[in-house]
């Protein structure tokens, strides 16, 4: 087990275990987290989870991990490893099983106050339009060539079909495609899973939320973002659905069968990997890319079916009801990026597992009207907590490979969110706050409790903090449709 | 291993997953309650109409670890895919190949959704009382 005693402090929100803690470690682990939160953080495997990341071959810097940590399986959630791309590996556990599991914000003209009465209304429509739920299934039936242009497409796709604006792909990271994509690298079963979810929330912890902005930091980067204080917004937070477990379980499977060849030793069968430059490595970086082009292509389906709802109610009641992309971020994902390692710029592989890009004022990759802002980084809260838009840092390019947190982060097992809090009670308790929910299960409503969660503002103190991102927005939940 | 009892299945706390015990005398035992165990956690609902179907299966792998997350993986697809629950009805484990006869029921619902079967410190443990495992399910 690890012990407090063991970091050494390098300030009041970054703490680090060197590389002589434990004798396979290549790298040191770096931990972004207040004193507080990372006694929390020692009670589960996180820390352990993130030393046992350090072991990847090709791993440089620093394994780092954001203060919304907690025990996943492989890596840590929360967790961030570089690889070089020439002599390291990609490790598909490192990236999850919900591949580009990401967030999408819209944002609008809407004063909440205009629209206070039919918030109820909003929800109901959301929930009518927007598919959630286990095994729930799309409107939109898809052809296996349709399928694969979406793979390999990604946003693209939704655009020419009609489901996004220009703006929308625009605003998303990638443009809702990552190059390099390739289809024929999914399995059969893959592909079946991918056929009817097209448009779909799933289950678990995600969710469609309507907002209120409710306090501006910075007016100047809120304006460039689209966001206004009073006004109401919409976040989504889904992924790659079957599809992308498909892919994942896929690989991780076949990868115990040729890591031996490479003579690659790891402490957990869940790190498993392969050399980015080998034949397995290439397959599943073109899956991956797969799925998460999918994903991205998910997530607008969504926004155009939340465009279709927020129309239903409210065209012709009041002005200016549309909705605006703000930005479109991975949570879930490996992506080959050019970061300074130690003064020297070198193409890594960026595996973000439950962390979301970052990328400050400068940098390439990220739209135009946000370069001299730094990207917005949305990090969702737990339902009846505020949820929070950042912007990205140079001192987060150069401290933390362009991430930062993804979310509030666990704190409490799903079966204890069960045991203590009842669904129901729940729902009238964050109804009386305000909160109207639309959900299919009371114990799934439970497990997703707020109080399963950690104080999200406490996360968000932490990465302003160390500088890994900055305050812009702060949102609050007024109707939440959970998956 | 429980003291109770010398086979069963127990859901123990994992911060954000699911994570499942199972323990038994013989190692076919341990693959049966691993089933049962992920069927348990998705809560799933039959339908009592469906006359249900055997099937046969066979799997090969490295190891007896990656011969469960195998299984598992392919219960779960056909849980999620095509509506089917599976139960082993006989099973035989060998070194590297595992195989027997399932029996499918329909399904008319189900609760929980598991994204996948994970390797998280997976071992199968053997000790003079029989065998246990402890996996982790991404949910």
């Amino acid at each position: 087990m690890v012990a407090l005693t063991d970091f050494t402090k390098v300030s009041d929100y970054e703490w680090e275990i060197p590389r002589s803690f434990r004798s396979d470690m290549r790298v040191p682990v770096r931990i972004f987290s207040t004193r507080k939160m990372l006694e929390q953080s020692l009670s589960d495997l996180s820390v352990e989870q993130a030393i046992n990341a350090t072991t990847l071959p090709g791993v440089v810097g620093s394994v780092l991990v954001m203060p919304d940590m907690h025990q996943g399986y492989g890596f840590p959630i929360g967790g961030v490893a570089a690889t070089d791309f020439s002599t390291g590996v990609i490790s598909p556990g490192g990236i999850g099983y919900d591949i580009n599991c990401g967030v999408r914000l819209l944002a609008s003209q809407i004063p909440y106050e205009n629209v206070k009465d039919q918030i109820h209304s909003l929800v109901i429509a959301l929930d009518q339009h927007c598919p959630s739920g286990v095994g729930s299934e799309g409107g939109i039936h898809l052809t296996l060539k349709e399928l694969e242009d979406i793979c390999e497409n990604g946003s693209q796709w939704a655009l020419k079909k009609g489901y996004a604006t220009k703006q929308d792909v625009r605003r998303t990271e990638e443009n809702g495609c990552i190059p390099g994509a390739n289809a024929k690298k999914l399995s059969e079963k893959a592909k079946k899973r991918g056929l009817p979810q097209l448009g779909t929330l799933g289950s678990g912890n995600h969710f469609i939320e309507i907002d209120l902005i409710e306090q501006v930091f910075d007016e100047a980067t809120a304006e460039i973002f689209g966001l206004q204080q009073g006004n109401i917004a919409v976040m989504i937070h889904c992924g790659s659905r079957g599809l992308g477990h498909q892919v994942c379980s896929d690989t991780v499977q076949s990868f115990q069968k040729t890591i031996h060849k490479y003579g690659i030793k790891i402490p957990d069968r869940e790190l498993v990997c392969a050399p980015l430059n080998s034949p397995e490595g290439l397959d599943y970086l073109a899956a991956m890319r797969a799925a998460a082009n999918y994903a991205f292509c998910n997530r607008q389906v969504l926004a155009h079916l939340a465009r279709k709802a927020f129309e239903q109610v409210l065209a012709g009641k009041v002005k200016n009801w549309q909705l605006y992309q703000v930005y479109d971020i991975a949570h879930n994902i490996g992506k080959i990026e050019d970061h300074l390692v130690d003064g020297v710029l070198r193409k890594v592989c960026v595996h973000r597992k439950g962390a979301t890009r970052a990328f400050g004022p400068g940098s390439s990759g990220i739209p135009d009207e946000f370069s001299k802002t730094g990207q917005p980084v949305l990090v969702p809260g737990s339902m009846g907590t505020s949820s929070w838009v950042l912007a990205g840092t140079k001192t987060g390019m150069e401290r933390s490979f362009g991430s930062s947190c993804h979310g509030a982060g666990r704190v409490m097992s799903r079966q204890k969110a069960k045991k203590t809090i009842r669904g129901d009670q729940l729902k009238i308790d964050l109804e009386k706050m305000g909160i109207y929910i639309q959900a299919g299960s009371m114990s799934g409503l439970a497990e997703e409790a707020p109080g399963a969660y950690k104080d999200v503002d406490q996360v968000i103190e932490a990465v302003n903090g160390a500088g890994l991102a900055r305050k812009i927005a702060r949102l609050v939940p007024l109707a939440v449709v959970k998956g | 291993m429980t003291p109770d009892k010398p086979n069963g299945f127990v859901e123990i706390e994992h911060t954000a997953d699911i994570s499942l015990r199972v323990w038994s005398t013989t190692l076919e035992d341990l693959f049966k309650l691993a089933v049962d165990g992920m069927n348990s956690i998705i809560e799933i609902k039959l339908d009592n109409n469906d006359p249900g179907k055997y099937q046969e299966f066979c799997i090969e792998d490295i190891d007896l670890e990656s011969m469960l997350v195998s299984l598992l993986n392919e219960i779960n697809y056909k849980i999620q895919q095509e509506f089917e629950c599976a139960k082993i009805m006989e099973i035989i484990v060998e070194n590297e190949k595992i195989s027997g006869r399932l029996f499918l029921n329909g399904i008319i619902s189900f609760r929980k959704e598991i994204k996948a079967v994970t390797y998280h410190n997976l071992k199968i443990d053997q000790s003079q009382k029989g065998y246990s495992v402890v996996i982790v399910f991404d949910v």
